[in-house]
């Protein structure tokens, strides 16, 4: 056991639990023990709780868990997508393609109850909202599952920033921004539906989405903006679903997150690779 | 009082919190969640698991790992060390069998074999030859009793001491560069040590917080990495160092600050 290196500054106990949500775990390490002790009469319960927290530090621990655990903590979710990927990568090196009912199930094979729904809005990132019994690759499955289930609270703030864009009147004030677009009168249908396709204004959207992120709790985790940023400096408009696949295949997102190696290593190493990283 | 008919949940809830206080795994939470907010690691989750780990082995271990266990909560830079070497100091002076009849046994306090075990368990993983002039200048007869200031003293040189040894390590590595084998240019390990020298012997006894700025201040990279590019012109007879010389010139440098207790 060493000891840890020098850190920075302490924070108070209630944000430094809160940002290792120290408490669900503790909580869920206790009801672990409390339905093993009934299954086993020996139980040697430091261990038990040993063996509990070193799985969670380690990453294994959200193997065959329930949707609720998985889905519980930003490092539970990576986890799981970890899990997915080092289980299933053989998908990948096969260059298969399965439609969302069998990546529904794939999924299920790790966590039972794993909601259909979360798969469906996966295949929405991937086919650009289009023809959703499309085929998909593992690799474009896997990178879009991971932008919508590890930023899930991130994507409907994103979701809400630019629907509030679609219905606003043509002539758009966001106030406090310096670039805003105003375009003349006029919303006649056709003109609606271009927008729906065209999308909306990539600096307008920008700065919509940071003021509804802003609510967000400071422990959600979201893709950092400048990162976003320089996504949406790439196109004067952009749709939802348009962005929201170039945010998956960015690898400095990717990085971030830390759970999938970036898109040019995806095949690399054996299965070994994965276990002992 | 009337005797109020619990629900089966309400039942089962009462269950499992007695099962819990009877184990004790309720106190052993506590206390795991108390010491985790005093330390605050970086990573909880080890913390947790390597508590644990302790707490189920210590029936068997023995006081110096105990002690040793205390100390390695948290690293000595950080404001808790401070508490935790004064828990360890209360757990390492517990008299051998406070029940006994004889003196020497229920009498409290730290033993200097005790004392010398234990910064011997502290100062494991670093090569003894390393280590030895160190133990030299800190260690104490057995027979002696240990007083707090030394042990918070000692203590605190050993942990540093030990971060020291890695840091040279690495800055050995750095100066083999791309070089196989583990070996490097002697002139420039000799500006190094020199460097290093020069800093703690510019530092005044008094300690005080201008003084070790200062001392910083001679450290500083450009300053290094002058030097270092001073020396590569002048350059006709390559001689060489090995990794185990320089650590211990580097060492005897640190050492040579250390007061000596014995």
């Amino acid at each position: 056991m060493a000891g840890s290196s020098p850190s920075g500054d302490e924070m108070s106990s209630t944000d430094y639990l809160a940002r290792h949500n120290v408490l669900l775990y503790v909580e869920d390490a206790i009801s672990q023990l409390l339905e093993y002790k009934d299954e086993n009469a020996k139980i040697i319960h430091g261990k038990f709780l040993a063996d509990y927290f070193r799985s969670v530090h380690k990453g294994t621990h959200t193997m065959f868990r329930e949707f609720e655990y998985v889905r519980a903590t930003p490092h539970n979710r990576s986890c799981f997508i970890k899990s997915v990927w080092s289980c299933f990568r053989h998908i990948a090196s096969h260059g298969e393609l399965l439609s969302v009912k069998e990546y529904h199930s794939l999924l299920c094979l790790l966590c039972n109850d794993f909601p259909l729904d979360v798969v469906q809005r996966t295949a929405r990132i991937v086919l650009m909202d289009d023809a959703l019994d499309c085929l998909m690759s593992f690799v474009d499955f896997l990178y879009a599952f991971q932008i919508q289930f590890y930023y899930e609270e991130f994507v409907n703030a994103c979701k809400e920033a630019y629907d509030h864009l679609l219905m606003a009147s043509p002539t758009v004030v966001v106030p406090s921004t310096e670039s805003w677009t105003q375009t003349k009168a006029s919303t006649t249908e056709t003109e609606n539906v271009a927008r729906l396709n065209e999308g909306v204004n990539s600096q307008t959207f920008f700065d919509v989405m940071e003021k509804t992120c802003g609510k967000l709790s400071q422990f959600t985790k979201r893709p950092s903006l400048q990162h976003i940023h320089s996504e949406l400096s790439k196109l004067p408009k952009v749709t939802f679903y348009g962005l929201l696949t170039a945010l998956s295949k960015n690898d400095d997102i990717n990085a971030e997150i830390g759970s999938l190696p970036c898109h040019d290593c995806m095949l690399d190493g054996s299965d070994v690779d994965i276990i002992l990283k | 009082m009337g005797d109020r008919k619990k629900s089966p949940i309400e039942e089962r809830k009462q269950q499992y919190k007695d099962y819990l206080d009877k184990t004790d795994v309720t106190s052993q939470v506590r206390e795991a969640l108390l010491k985790l907010i005093e330390n605050q690691p970086k990573d909880p989750m080890l913390f947790l698991a390597n508590y644990f780990d302790n707490i189920s082995t210590s029936d068997k271990s023995d006081k110096i790992t105990t002690v040793h266990q205390i100390l390695q909560l948290t690293h000595h830079s950080q404001q808790s060390f401070q508490t935790n070497l004064i828990v360890a100091y209360d757990a390492a002076s517990l008299a051998k069998n406070p029940n006994s009849k004889k003196a020497s046994m229920n009498r409290p306090g730290l033993t200097g074999s005790v004392f010398e075990e234990l910064l011997a368990t502290i100062l494991s993983n670093v090569p003894k030859n390393l280590h030895a002039t160190l133990l030299e200048r800190i260690g104490c007869r057995a027979s002696e009793m240990v007083p707090f200031g030394v042990f918070r003293y000692c203590i605190t040189v050993c942990y540093v001491f030990v971060d020291f040894v890695k840091l040279c390590g690495s800055i050995f590595s750095v100066l083999c560069g791309k070089q196989s084998g583990k070996v490097t240019d002697k002139d420039i390990c000799e500006i190094v040590i020199s460097s290093l020298k020069d800093a703690l012997d510019s530092l005044q006894d008094d300690n005080s917080p201008c003084s070790i700025l200062e001392a910083a201040y001679v450290l500083r990279p450009d300053k290094l990495a002058s030097s270092l590019l001073s020396n590569k012109s002048s350059k006709t007879d390559k001689s060489t160092m090995n990794e185990d010389d320089f650590m211990k010139e580097m060492i005897d440098v640190f050492t040579s600050k250390i007061k000596v207790l014995k």
